[in-house]
């Protein structure tokens, strides 16, 4: 039972890890898989939209500089920008 | 000011969707005055796409209402030179994507200073757009005899005009009056712009070429200044005070000052060793209690093993750092708030002209102490690209917070805890020269790269900054500096650093040890399979396979290394034994030459991954990234090197 | 606008110079003398030494003599933070090594400001320099 949880937790740990440090090109891509991938389990299409925006969304947010300081995701404005521009 | 002990006993209090912004010259008091008006409710972020940051907070008025103030970069002028004025002006304007105007500017002025802080006002004026004037510092005015007819100025302005002194508790109350005010006259039609002599209806500025209407329309401001003062202000003849004079001229010394920097500094870093011991003792005990806590409740298994040895012993040994860390900043605000930096800058703009960069890039520099990344950014600024190049590559070298925790560690292990002759403790001056000898290196690469042909030439860059009156360092502003940063601190090693442990020691853990395995369990895990095979590279400066392993997920951040030794040592504990604490461990185990091998790798460390990233997308392409990492990995490999044989030599 | 004079060096068309010429200042009484001084570049003073305001000057540069838009905005700056004419002046320090930046304080009715100066940005400022 305890091993089921810590590797539970360590297979969230490590999703979040994979999240804040990939760079940005591949967290879009991520949250682009997730519209089909929502769809592949039956959610309907507006749902599986509204699951890709806010994906989307946190893709682009997400800073894997963890907000040391003064950067506060000036990473992320980049990727803001560069998210804009390709969407 | 707020409302008191009674307020609680009114009806809730109601948010007002209106935002209030804040504009003014730099160093007028703009962010106490903010500071003052939302206390901790604030959120700091970035504006979209530049390094400028972005000021919000929550301000609840006696009325009950509540209305948020944008506190914008201080500018002197609607006409930008920089992107932090770009910002200012294009939200003032309403032209900034994603942000609406602001519904009622406050433009902060320095009472002490109206020629210099008026102008701006005028400026806005030409907006038409609803107006207050605080006349801050009005105490320091009172005091020095200067005194402002407000109600004529109101009259010649045609916009309320109120004194605030940002740095009493309660200096506000008559801003927030006349915001109440506002806000409740808010549905009559907006102010009229003033029509007195100097508004124009075309308040558009030339961009690109400065056009002689531009100049023309400064002159007529400051004409228009010269003439409401001449109005309404009466003020002493001696005009600055004594006391900063006599500041300045030892403080601004080229030999006088250097010393009083370096002194300065040498304190500061004396201070985060002695000041931090007692809080660290606690955190540490706490640590130590919580994990006995852990392992006397829970059954031995995956679970009890990932709490203790994965995020106590791991993410628990960076959080030890804390003090260190906010110690560090308690410095660099008092410092930055009492308008010492620029002093600072002024006297080192030759020195970091060599490294390529201004004097002014200092201030950011050493108040972040944080990030290569801001420093990274703010090289858009300059205008060569050799130079900037050779900045950019320069960056890492001066030190990061990050590092502070490896440093701390590691001095805190091995550098003994003695107090040499004049109270100077050791430990405090072996963090000094660390952080020097990364500012010296800086500015040996950056003259290697000028002989490689990369120019650094003399500084192009424009200064032009102000060095403000001095004052004592506001207790309100320090504080929410510093739990903003403990904040900041306690939010990485919750989130990232304690996900990445998670992760080490799942990796540290398995595959398990085979049946009838001798050695401790790590040693046959993923991790340590990786680490004996690192050890191979690390081996001849002295590394043994733990550090090895610690270097992998310090790529992610350098806080990340302390963390991971704290778990791979603590699996590598065989039996039931709790992990001891971390820095008598590596006291035992480690040698001297090591542990300054490590220090030594460490002032040169390729940097953490976000940086690279950065450095990517500033430069278009993977091919300085990869020089930046190729070079300060050979530098680090060659100066831990070197360190540990020396070492080893003379000992 | 090709690089000559701004703010008020000897410009009897700006408006602005007539205007400061009648305000009154705290230390040059008597304006009508003081065009035949002769000005001298901030950066030629010495430590402490004091003067007043002439204004701020960029020469042209270039072939077709246009200016330098950073040139230019610069010359905006100094303008913008006080360097006008009749504004009072007191170099205070030197960085080194070059005497580079130069520390001044600036100042009139209503305030007195400090600014550190690059040479290159402080040779626009033209100034009456005091008697020592």
């Amino acid at each position: 039972m305890q091993t089921l949880i810590a590797l539970l937790i360590v297979l969230a740990a490590a999703g979040y890890s994979v999240w804040k440090l990939a760079p940005a090109a591949f967290r879009r891509r991520l949250a682009a898989q997730s519209g089909s991938l929502a769809r592949a389990t039956g959610a309907s299409a507006e749902t599986a939209r509204r699951i890709e925006i806010k994906a989307m969304d946190a893709a682009v947010n997400a800073s894997g500089c963890g907000n040391c300081g003064p950067c506060k995701g000036c990473a992320t404005g980049q990727a803001k920008d560069d998210g804009a521009a390709s969407a | 000011m707020r409302v008191g002990l009674a307020g609680q006993a009114m009806t809730a209090a109601t948010l007002d969707n209106r935002r209030i912004a804040l504009l003014g010259n730099p160093n007028c008091g703009k962010t106490a005055l903010f500071n003052l008006l939302t206390g901790s409710r604030q959120k700091v972020a970035n504006y979209a796409g530049v390094t400028v940051e972005r000021k919000e907070g929550l301000l609840t008025l006696p009325s009950g209402k509540q209305v948020h103030v944008l506190d914008l970069p201080g500018a002197y002028s609607l006409n930008a030179t920089s992107a932090d004025e770009t910002v200012t002006r294009d939200v003032v304007r309403g032209k900034r994507a994603g942000e609406a105007p602001p519904d009622l500017l406050v433009c902060v002025t320095d009472a002490t200073n109206l020629r210099l802080t008026l102008r701006i006002v005028i400026e806005a004026r030409r907006l038409g757009r609803p107006m207050l004037v605080a006349l801050n510092l009005a105490d320091v005015a009172r005091r020095r005899g200067i005194h402002v007819d407000i109600a004529r100025l109101e009259r010649e302005l045609g916009v309320p005009v109120v004194e605030t002194v940002a740095v009493r508790t309660g200096g506000a109350e008559s801003l927030m009056a006349s915001i109440d005010a506002w806000l409740a006259r808010a549905h009559e039609p907006a102010n009229a712009p003033a029509s007195g002599p100097g508004v124009h209806s075309d308040a558009e500025p030339p961009h690109g070429h400065v056009g002689q209407a531009a100049i023309d329309a400064v002159m007529r401001d400051h004409h228009e200044v010269h003439r409401l003062l001449d109005a309404t202000l009466t003020e002493p003849v001696a005009s600055i005070s004594h006391v900063d004079d006599r500041l300045d001229r030892v403080l601004l010394h080229p030999v006088a000052g250097m010393a009083v920097l370096t002194v300065v500094l040498f304190l500061m870093f004396q201070a985060v060793f002695s000041w931090a011991k007692w809080p660290m003792e606690h955190i540490q005990a706490l640590m130590d209690g919580t994990g006995q806590l852990v392992a006397r409740h829970m059954d031995d298994g995956m679970l009890r093993s990932l709490l203790v040895d994965g995020v106590i012993a791991g993410a628990g040994s960076v959080i030890v750092f804390l003090p260190q860390i906010l110690i560090l900043f308690l410095f660099i605000l008092a410092l930055e708030d009492s308008g010492y930096l620029p002093r600072a800058a002024f006297l080192l703009d030759r020195v970091m002209a060599s490294v390529g960069l201004t004097g002014r890039s200092f201030i950011p520099l050493l108040s972040s102490f944080a990030c290569a990344i801001p420093g990274i950014m703010a090289t858009r600024t300059i205008a060569d690209p050799r130079d900037r190049l050779s900045t950019i590559l320069i960056a890492p070298l001066m030190t990061c917070s990050a590092r502070l925790p490896v440093y701390a560690l590691l001095i805190g292990a091995f550098i003994p805890a003695r107090t040499l002759a004049g109270g100077i403790n050791l430990q405090g001056l072996v963090l000094f020269a660390l952080y020097v000898a990364g500012i010296v290196s800086a500015m040996a690469v950056a003259w290697v790269l000028q002989r490689l042909g990369r120019r650094s030439g003399p500084a192009h860059h424009t200064l032009m900054m102000e060095l403000p009156a001095y004052r004592w360092p506001n207790a309100r502003n320090l504080a929410i500096g510093l739990w903003e940063r403990a904040r900041i601190f306690v939010t990485r090693v919750g989130t990232i650093i304690l996900s990445l442990m998670i992760v080490l020691w799942f990796l540290s853990t398995f595959p398990g040890p085979p049946p009838g395995a001798t050695q401790p369990a790590i040693t046959y895990s993923l991790a340590g399979r990786l680490g004996h095979a690192l050890q191979y590279v690390f081996a001849p400066i002295g590394f043994n396979w733990q550090i090895a392993i610690a270097l992998v997920p310090g790529l992610a951040a350098r806080e990340v290394a302390v963390g991971a030794l704290g778990t791979v040592y603590a699996l590598s504990v065989s039996g039931d034994a709790v992990a001891e604490q971390l820095s008598p461990l590596i006291q035992h185990t480690w040698s001297l030459p090591t542990a300054c091998a490590l220090l030594a790798w460490y002032v040169f460390a390729p940097q953490c991954v976000a940086t690279l990233s950065v450095t990517r997308r500033e430069t278009g392409g993977w091919r300085q990234p990869v020089i930046m990492a190729s070079y300060l990995f050979a530098l680090a490999y060659l100066a831990a090197g070197l360190t540990y044989h020396v070492m080893r030599h003379f000992s | 606008m090709s690089g000559q004079v701004l703010a008020a060096l000897r410009d009897p068309a700006s408006p602005a110079v007539a205007d400061l010429h009648t305000a009154p200042r705290e230390r040059r009484a008597e304006t009508a003398a003081v065009d035949a001084r002769a000005t001298v570049q901030l950066t030629t003073l010495a430590r402490n030494a004091t003067g007043t305001v002439a204004g701020v000057r960029v020469d042209a540069m270039g072939a077709d003599g246009t200016l330098d838009p950073d040139v230019e905005r610069m010359a905006l700056r100094l303008i913008e933070i006080g360097f006008v004419q009749g504004a009072t002046l007191r170099v205070i320090a030197f960085g080194q090594p070059g005497n580079d930046p130069i520390g001044v304080r600036v100042g009139g009715r209503g305030g007195v400001s400090t600014f550190a100066l690059r040479r290159q940005e402080a040779s626009c400022v033209w100034v009456w320099p005091d008697k020592p």
